[in-house]
């Protein structure tokens, strides 16, 4: 195991520790908030897996969001669907997906790349919006749908009900480890060395015998689908959905969190969620105005001091002390 | 067998081939001569499914390739090295070879061919090392080494001695005809390094605006008479 993937890993238990260890100081709200938090933080890695690994960036990410989130109220939210918890969960992953693959196929396949495709998955994400705005029939229109009921159903007769804060903060954070753990196993075997060798030459990669179109779409897929689940989960946690999270300031705000965290790293942007809405919450009750102003200081910070993102900061110390003992 | 047939291609409006006949039998190398602009490249690309033929036929044993795509091509068993070589930088040595192993996938068992690292010692020493921090010589070494991963039955080399110091250029002249005697890989050499050529093909052809004009026995190319007429040189 080379040592990058042993940090990874140590890091990864870290916080797999912390989050076990955070109900025993937190209280019922705070709870909340991170769970939340932390749902943003699995769309962030969702994000992430796709852009990180491709360095293609999709602007309208939130679309998928908002697409989990709109199926999985729908679903939940019509008293004749049995099972509607679990039926909606998969819903809301496979509604994403499919999107994306329609989407993906037509933008991979016909050789859209790099801007080009950051711009039309911006329409995407207009358009979503734009969609759940004006098909009020199904969608509740500008105020959305609320009502949504908390997750609850039965496995293997085991039920599991999250109406309350932490069965709620359990499953989440269960959930968020898992995906991450497995998004960070796909994206350092093979699959991902081949989407390293896509990205930094394409024609090589198609010339050696990869379909890298397809290769790319399924990846966009996997990414979507998990953007969908998280969606899905936000929405019976916040017990509403609405326009906005499927907009293009969420599409936005996801990307600054993946910046924040660190490309490319799946764990960083989960902790560049968690930090950026704790950072929002914080400032924001003494002066609303003053977030967006320092939000944009710290992204044009960080995007020069540390372009690899928070989860960067060790290795440079380290490498800067490396470099102090060696010129001593 | 590698035939392409009549193929023509070019640059939207421009053409470049007009009606390239060649064939490459297994284990036979073929040396493609010509000056600047002659079209050398364009045909490796246009056998190799990076530019499509506008007209003839691509054809590898009995499989016409003329309209599949670059990785179908790869995956029949058409390796391209490219000028420039096209490794990835990112990638580490040994990673770079695995990505070379999916052509062979359905024809072999998918990992890297052990004689690999008999042809190029090199790539088994620096196999941990990132490939963008290797020298040129070591880059063309890994890209040859990349492309024989897929198990080819045909080997496309474009300008394998540019940029590389004379010793690296002496080894690839030896290592290209026993590489197809081996393995029994028919390959189209693009050389500018006419000792190279000379010394590593069977056969030669030359090539001048977009059609095969000479050819002939390398020892045949000793004549200098000849050499002015057809390369300026």
């Amino acid at each position: 195991m080379i040592a990058r993937d042993r940090n990874w890993l140590l890091i990864f238990a870290v916080c797999v520790a912390l989050a076990i260890v955070y109900p025993l100081f937190a209280d019922g709200y705070q709870l909340t908030v991170i769970r939340d938090a932390l749902i943003f933080g699995l769309f962030a890695a969702s994000l992430d897996f796709f852009w990180g690994r491709t360095g293609i960036l999709c602007f309208g990410h939130a679309a998928f969001f908002g697409i989990g989130g709109y199926i999985m109220a729908l679903v939940t939210l019509n008293d004749a669907i049995p099972f509607a918890s679990l039926l909606g969960i998969m819903g809301a992953v496979a509604g994403a997906a499919f999107v994306a693959a329609i989407i993906g196929y037509f933008l991979f396949f016909g050789g859209i790349r790099g801007s080009y495709f950051t711009i039309v998955t911006l329409a995407m994400g207009v358009i979503c919006q734009q969609a759940a705005v004006s098909w009020s029939s199904v969608t509740g229109g500008d105020s959305g749908l609320i009502g949504i009921p908390p997750i609850e159903f039965d496995l293997g007769g085991l039920h599991v009900d999250l109406s309350q804060d932490l069965p709620s903060y359990i499953f989440v954070s269960a959930i968020v480890a898992v995906a991450v753990l497995a998004l960070w196993s796909i994206s350092r075997g093979r699959w991902g060395t081949v989407l390293t060798a896509i990205q930094d030459n394409e024609v090589r990669a198609a010339a050696l015998g990869h379909n890298a179109p397809l290769r790319l779409l399924v990846t966009f897929v996997l990414s979507a689908a998990i953007a969908g689940l998280a969606g899905a989960l936000y929405v019976c946690m916040a017990g509403l959905v609405a326009p906005d999270l499927s907009g293009l300031l969420l599409s936005t705000e996801v990307i600054v969190w993946v910046a924040v965290g660190g490309r490319g790293t799946l764990l960083g942007p989960v902790l560049g969620a968690i930090f950026i809405q704790r950072a929002q919450q914080t400032i924001s009750s003494f002066n609303p105005s003053l977030w967006p102003l320092l939000l944009g200081c710290v992204f044009v910070i960080i995007v020069f001091v540390l372009p690899d993102g928070i989860l960067s900061i060790y290795a440079r110390l380290k490498s800067l002390f490396k470099g102090r003992r060696r010129a001593q | 067998m590698l035939r392409t047939i009549a193929v023509s291609a070019g640059y939207g409006l421009l053409p470049v081939l007009n009606g390239i006949d060649l064939s490459v039998a297994p284990g036979e190398v073929v040396g493609l001569l010509g000056r600047n602009g002659a079209g050398k490249t364009t045909l490796l690309r246009v056998i190799a499914g990076g530019l499509p033929a506008s007209g003839g036929a691509v054809v590898l044993g009995d499989q016409d390739l003329t309209n599949a795509p670059a990785f179908r091509r790869a995956r029949a068993g058409i390796a391209h090295v490219p000028q420039g070589r096209g490794i990835f930088n990112q990638l580490t040595v040994r990673q770079n070879l695995e990505v070379g192993t999916r052509a062979a996938k359905d024809r072999g068992d998918g990992g890297i061919p052990d004689d690999i690292f008999g042809y190029f010692p090199i790539l088994r020493e620096r196999e941990a090392q990132v490939a963008g921090t290797l020298s040129g010589g070591q880059q063309q070494m890994l890209a040859i080494g990349r492309a024989l991963c897929g198990l080819p039955s045909v080997l496309l080399l474009d300008e394998p001695s540019e940029g590389i110091q004379p010793n690296i250029v002496q080894s690839i002249a030896e290592l290209v005809p026993r590489i197809a005697r081996e393995r029994g890989i028919a390959i189209v050499l693009v050389e500018q390094n006419l000792d190279l050529v000379l010394k590593a093909s069977d056969r030669c052809l030359v090539m001048e605006k977009g059609r095969i004009v000479h050819e002939g026995a390398p020892e045949a190319f000793a004549d200098e008479t000849l050499l002015k007429d057809l390369l300026a040189l």
